[in-house]
């Protein structure tokens, strides 16, 4: 993947999601065209961004730094912070915007897709992390922690633990 | 100014942060309550990450165009430090033999984080809203998303339908008790 493709997959993953992970399915697809093994890719990212601090969508960060090295991590900060620019074309508009019935229906459904791609996605990682029963077992540990309000660095603590001592 | 901004951001990612930039913004009398809950309503309706939206926002408030490059920049970096520091010693770990193990169990572990975080913002979504209807439609566009690959083709489709059925989408009540609500919440806090 040339730097150009990084960043261009960056920038329309963050102009067309919402933050947190709503970047995830459109990356995928977009590694997945260009021929990486995008779920291993996309799991050892989001590793690396759960354990630091800021947004979870800077995961993105880890994401350039794998395929890229530090020209990488330049270029996804650049795809990262060109998106939220457009508050201020929506600030201008926002009176007439927020008023208009088809604007707060595209967002909305908008928002309903992201989240069904995602469900797609995350479904997609799960499936890729279980090839054996402790992957899968992992895969319900990660899910309940952080469902229970978990901090991520204590999951993954739980996670090098439990790899370590099992194969041992 | 803008070691004030780096300032903000040693503080823990998502709610915290937006927390942490409230505080400062309030304590030096850089935005009210009301201007700052603006920003937080508008930066969410915005394209990507939404806290660097907002602080570009109260950047601007408090110095103009400076503020603007200051506000994001310095919040990303910190967490791009880190986040290089992260990856280089995990990229090392990796290579190690005897790490199989370990490296199996944190993908597992992060998998599960994904699916944890994709039920969380489905429950945000679809409790926007009329909760039957949302969920309908959430799962005609999840059975599309295995038929039409590409995901801009679908959220293409998903802009379409609303242009031409916006009633379908209607979430305008809610939209309007949510700001009450996140407006009382940020007060009593």
């Amino acid at each position: 993947m040339s730097l150009e493709q990084l960043f261009f997959s960056v920038f329309i993953a963050n102009l067309v999601g919402f933050g947190g992970l709503s970047s995830l399915p459109i990356l995928r697809s977009q590694l997945v065209g260009a021929g990486f093994a995008a779920d291993t890719l996309l799991l050892h990212s989001l590793a690396v961004g759960q354990m630091s601090p800021g947004p979870n969508g800077l995961y993105l960060i880890a994401l350039g730094y794998f395929v890229a090295g530090l020209p990488g991590v330049a270029i996804a900060t650049i795809g990262i912070l060109l998106p939220p620019l457009l508050v201020l074309l929506l600030e201008r508009m926002r009176v007439r915007l927020l008023h208009l019935p088809q604007f707060r229906a595209a967002l909305h459904s908008l928002s309903l897709t992201v989240v069904a791609l995602l469900a797609n996605s995350s479904a997609a990682l799960a499936w890729h992390a279980s090839t054996d029963i402790f992957g899968a077992a992992m895969t319900a540990v990660g899910v309940l922690l952080l469902l229970r309000g978990a901090s991520p660095l204590y999951g993954i603590a739980v996670a090098v633990a439990a790899g370590l001592l099992i194969y041992r | 100014m803008e070691f004030a901004y780096i300032g903000v951001t040693s503080f823990g990612g998502g709610s915290a942060t937006v927390a942490a930039m409230r505080q400062l913004c309030l304590r030096r009398q850089w935005l009210s309550e009301r201007e700052f809950v603006d920003t937080l309503v508008l930066s969410r309706l915005t394209p990507g990450i939404s806290i660097l939206a907002q602080a570009l926002l109260i950047g601007r408030s408090v110095c103009g165009v400076a503020g603007m490059v200051a506000g994001p920049v310095g919040l990303l970096i910190p967490s791009i430090t880190i986040t290089i520091f992260l990856a280089r010693l995990y990229e090392w770990i990796a290579l190690m033999p005897s790490a199989e193990g370990a490296l199996h169990a944190v993908t597992g572990v992060t998998a599960g984080f994904a699916v944890a975080l994709s039920l969380q913002f489905m429950r945000d979504v679809l409790g926007r809203g009329r909760f039957r209807l949302n969920a309908g439609i959430f799962a005609a566009y999840l059975a599309l998303s295995y038929v039409i690959r590409n995901p801009l083709v679908l959220m293409g489709l998903a802009i379409a339908l609303a242009i031409l059925a916006p009633q379908l989408f209607d979430e305008a009540k809610a939209a309007k008790d949510d700001a009450t609500h996140r407006e009382e919440a940020s007060v009593e806090s």
